[in-house]
């Protein structure tokens, strides 16, 4: 948590106070926008973004309420990606392309599904790519409900959707994250092997 | 989804597992955020002056805003309509009648310019007011018979026997009086009429000479062989 003394030196648009608070948020932020996002790069739009809405808030609140602003950073933070991530509709539409040539690597081995995957013990890297791989809505529903621990109602209220359509995307989204995370650990293995 | 599909994954160990991630700093996260930050700095600096937050409810605008509109179209039609008595209309338009007679007085400075073809008309016209006097003398002739009956009435009236005859010849002769005038009324005007219309043109007439050649007995004609 920052001074007050920070706090006024933001006020008057500071850089050196701002990056310290930058410095000091930045890990959170980082862990926050990579499961919210597909790729790094939309990861730090996304705290740009968010960082900016927080800087801004801390500024245009003269009357010394920023304690509170700091409690709230991480919510408003999460709620701030959500709204990036929203924000991007072209890539809803890009995840259900369909190619014409269609897939090449097939794999026809029967024996090679039935190897055993502790669930329990997932690596962070394959669990953040796993989830980096879903489509967005669903990438949105199983971050706000299932990690950041938001209820269905509150999720389809930060969503501006109907809690049906929730309860729908949450469902393909378990189902598409546990496939995703088989099919990392496959191509981990593989890359292993070679 | 097919209807075999077991969820196996652990979602509190995955919620521990993501929550406790912690990303280190890097360097070119601040530029990022730095070149970012330049993009709405300028909007930020704009904001000089202090901005000044009046709560209003609607119900005190909506009246006051339907309360100027309503007087600004009074007004408005005010300044269209006069309401005023008629008394001061009549000394305005008395004014007025003033303020018009000396612009006629003016517009008939330039007449006597004009003075000099008014005797040359008159002249073209004797010949039609001749025929007025004409008129008139027919009205005066029977005026003049009417003073010659007037005066000979004392002698009608001597006689005992014709003073319905006399009394009956004055009435007609005040009628034929009356008849006269307005006779003479009614061919005058279409005759200043015809003055207005039709100039007369005066000729000129070349005086001939008393004496003219002509044969006399002294002069025997040539006879012809």
């Amino acid at each position: 948590m920052h001074t007050k003394e920070t706090n006024a030196l933001i006020l008057k648009n500071d850089k050196a106070a701002i990056k310290e608070v930058f410095e000091m948020h930045f890990g959170k932020m980082a862990s926050i926008a990579i499961r919210y996002c597909k790729n790094e790069v939309q990861a730090n739009e996304a705290i740009n973004f968010g960082f900016h809405a927080y800087i801004t808030r801390l500024q245009q609140n003269r009357n010394g309420q920023s304690a509170d602003i700091e409690k709230t950073f991480e919510q408003d933070f999460i709620r701030s990606c959500a709204s990036f991530v929203k924000g991007i509709s072209s890539e809803y539409y890009v995840a259900s392309t369909v190619y014409a040539s269609g897939s090449t690597n097939k794999n026809y081995d029967l024996f090679e599904s039935n190897e055993f995957i502790d669930f329990a013990l997932i690596d962070n890297d394959v669990l953040i790519k796993s989830l980096q791989q879903l489509v967005p809505s669903q990438r949105l529903v199983i971050n706000l409900h299932v990690i950041d621990g938001n209820s269905l109602d509150e999720t389809a209220n930060i969503i501006e959707a109907s809690l049906q359509t929730v309860k729908s995307s949450l469902e393909k989204a378990r189902y598409n994250l546990q496939k995703n995370i088989e099919k990392c650990y496959k191509t981990m293995k593989n890359e292993q092997s070679l | 989804m097919s209807s075999h599909f077991n969820y196996e994954i652990e979602e509190r160990n995955m919620r521990n597992q993501l929550k406790a991630l912690n990303m280190p700093f890097k360097e070119e996260a601040w530029y990022s955020y730095e070149a970012y930050a330049k993009q709405f700095q300028s909007t930020h600096k704009t904001q000089l002056l202090p901005n000044f937050n009046f709560a209003l409810n609607r119900t005190v605008v909506l009246p006051i805003v339907f309360g100027a509109i309503i007087v600004l179209f009074s007004f408005l039609l005010f300044n269209f309509i006069n309401i005023k008595n008629s008394k001061t209309e009549k000394k305005e338009v008395v004014e007025v009648k003033q303020a018009v007679t000396p612009t006629f007085n003016q517009k008939k400075e330039p007449a006597p310019k004009k003075e000099t073809t008014i005797p040359i008309i008159k002249k073209e016209v004797t010949p039609p007011v001749q025929n007025t006097s004409a008129t008139n003398s027919l009205a005066a002739a029977v005026i003049n018979t009417a003073a010659i009956v007037a005066k000979t009435l004392p002698v009608v009236a001597n006689n005992p026997v014709a003073p319905n005859a006399a009394s009956v010849n004055a009435t007609t002769l005040t009628q034929n009086i009356q008849t006269a005038k307005t006779v003479a009324v009614n061919t005058v005007e279409p005759k200043k009429k015809k003055r207005k219309k039709g100039q007369v043109e005066v000729l000129e007439s070349i005086a001939t000479p008393v004496s003219l050649p002509s044969l006399t007995q002294e002069e025997t004609e040539p006879e012809l062989r």
